[in-house]
């Protein structure tokens, strides 16, 4: 199971760092990592760089998690990129809402670090890593 | 025990394992009078009101230590301060998702302040935590009701 680059998506810089350690811990370690505070900052990184998965909050000021899901979903080069989702938002409803219009999974805050190895597993098995 | 109480307790303790890989210790103290920060959340949708997370300084900067692993260059003030608003944003969407699960919210973004006077404010619940890295207060206040 290969996972080469990701782009790690949140508005706070303490969160972006815990997903860097967990993915370092999970396995990840050579993994190169991207960063971004909003759905805008990530998208103008995905229009320079390639990466294999996009994690991604909700909650983020100017382009938020759902904003990010459906511009990537119309983008022609970009709409088949997996997006996992990672929210401190665990009603029932926001997640199927998220899973309807587009992001490969779904992890509520607070997780285990071994439920983001699980479901990133799921991920790249699903794209046949 | 009330339904709120109980529903702090529990994902206090499951944000505690998770995520900073500790545990709380006891539930019957206070806040020792130290200087620390206060972390306020506000939401709305299904129920509307705040969430409140005051804790010392010295909690704080252990936590922080729990959640991001010993190797960080950034300033320990500005780390303990930004964990303590990463700490009520968890366990705002975790309360209410255990309170609502059916329920939508708008949860705003944590405003964190100096001080810890607010655990004296009025709440429908407040619930008082030790962990291994010390003192936690938690209160959420319902609006409208």
């Amino acid at each position: 199971m290969t996972l080469t680059s990701v782009l790690i998506v949140d508005d706070s810089p303490m969160m972006q760092k815990f997903i860097a350690r967990i993915l370092a811990a999970a396995g990840f370690a050579d993994t190169r990592r991207y960063f971004a505070r909003d759905g805008n900052e990530a998208f103008a990184v995905l229009s320079g760089q390639t990466v294999d998965l996009v994690i991604s909050d909700i909650n983020m000021p100017n382009l938020d998690g759902e904003g990010l899901l459906l511009r990537l979903a119309q983008d022609e080069r970009l709409h088949e990129v997996p997006v996992l989702m990672v929210s401190s938002d665990s009603t029932q409803s926001r997640m199927e809402r998220l899973l309807e219009i587009g992001a490969r999974g779904y992890i509520a805050k607070p997780f285990h670090p071994e439920d983001l190895k699980a479901a990133l597993e799921r991920i790249l098995e699903v794209r046949g890593d | 025990m009330t339904e709120l109480e109980s529903a702090l307790d529990e994902v206090t303790e499951h944000l505690a394992e998770t995520m900073f890989f500790t545990t709380v210790l006891d539930r019957a103290v206070d806040l020792g009078g130290q200087p620390g920060y206060t972390a306020s959340i506000a939401f709305s949708g299904t129920r509307a009101g705040a969430l409140r997370v005051i804790l010392p300084h010295s909690t704080a900067a252990a936590l922080a230590v729990s959640f991001l692993g010993e190797a960080d260059d950034e300033e320990p003030d500005a780390r303990a301060c930004a964990l303590a608003g990463e700490l009520a944003n968890i366990l705002c969407g975790s309360l209410l998702g255990r309170m609502e699960p059916a329920g939508h919210f708008t949860i705003g973004p944590p405003e964190v302040t100096s001080g810890t006077e607010a655990s004296g404010q009025p709440a429908d619940a407040r619930r008082l935590f030790t962990l291994e890295e010390g003192p936690l207060a938690i209160a959420v206040a319902w609006s409208g009701q």
